[in-house]
């Protein structure tokens, strides 16, 4: 970049042409000074406007970034959640035969009706037939049922 | 590259992107004149020798894409260890597909054939829908898996069970 750029001044070779166009007679010194502050002047302003809308642009790039960043984080799913989902089916998995169904729910309410200890799938701190309701209600959601 | 289009460039980018991701904006359906009936469709189950512990099946209308079918309730069956309502997600209703499942501890589950559910159904437009029934798992009292026949047909209030429309399953009719 010339070093012109930073200083807000006009470039030399361009400041000499211009004095070679200004040299002729007719013109004093004090005039050719304030043609070339003049010129000095407006490609300042125009530096500054560039300066401003790569500044603008900068910005608006990252925000459409950021923005289709978080479109896609949000829609995938976290290692964190699909092991909690992977644990969950386990656990649901009342009858070890690899498929949660309402098999699954039968063999709870069976095995706590006999007494036998059964899982607290739904959290509430306290085994009960509410477990095998709470399977029920898991296979017969639409999306991400089984079978 | 002008400093205009590093602004462009990326919006456009971000604008053509987003409207991939977002989902579509279905519009609003205004009310057609189309004639409209209600139909009850029983879920039939035959165990055979079995007796019926659990059973978990998909229903879907289908047959009719020109007509709007929509699940409106879900009831129990005939048998008193499947009376009550089964499980079904709530979000099956204003659609035409639908899970349905419900499991018994009683020592005389049913035996044989038996209904164990009633859609009800609303159809709106003037073909008629088809049936389709697919198990996805049923059990004996004792929880071993079995694979019972399973078939649906509209029911009718006059108690004959016409228009019968069953899976690969066709059973005996009741």
């Amino acid at each position: 970049m010339d070093p012109a750029d930073q200083n807000n001044e006009i470039p030399s070779e361009t400041a000499a042409r211009l004095r070679d166009a200004m040299s002729g007679p007719g013109l004093d010194q004090i005039t050719r000074q304030r043609f070339i502050e003049a010129g000095a002047g407006a490609l300042a302003t125009r530096r500054r406007h560039r300066t401003a809308w790569r500044t603008a642009g900068a910005i608006a790039a990252t925000l459409a970034l950021a923005t289709v960043a978080t479109f896609l984080i949000v829609r995938a799913p976290s290692p964190h959640r699909m092991s909690e989902s992977v644990s969950i089916t386990l656990a649901a998995d009342i009858n070890a035969d690899g498929v949660v169904d309402i098999l699954d729910a039968h063999a709870l309410a069976r095995a706590f009706e006999r007494g036998y200890a059964t899982p607290d799938l739904d959290s509430d701190g306290v085994s009960s037939l509410a477990d095998a309701d709470w399977i029920a209600k898991a296979v017969t959601r639409l999306e991400g049922a089984s079978g | 590259m002008s400093v205009k289009r590093l602004i462009v460039l990326p919006l456009a980018l971000a604008v053509v992107l987003m409207s991939a991701i977002a989902p579509p904006i279905t519009p609003i359906e205004a009310p057609a004149a189309t004639p409209m009936r209600f139909i009850a469709v029983d879920v039939h189950v035959d165990s055979d020798q079995a007796r019926l512990g659990a059973w978990q099946i998909e229903y879907e209308a289908t047959g009719a894409p020109e007509s709007k079918v929509m699940l409106v309730g879900v009831e129990g069956g005939e048998h008193a260890a499947y009376s009550e309502a089964p499980r079904y997600d709530p979000a099956a209703l204003s659609g035409g597909r639908i899970i349905i499942a419900s499991y018994t501890t009683d020592n005389n589950a049913p035996l044989g054939l038996t209904r164990v559910a009633r859609l009800h159904l609303s159809v709106m437009g003037v073909m008629a829908p088809e049936h389709s029934l697919r198990l996805i798992a049923a059990g004996d009292d004792e929880g071993i898996r079995i694979e019972p026949k399973v078939w649906a047909s509209e029911f009718t209030p006059d108690a004959s069970n016409k228009n019968d429309t069953n899976t690969e399953d066709k059973g005996p009719l009741p």
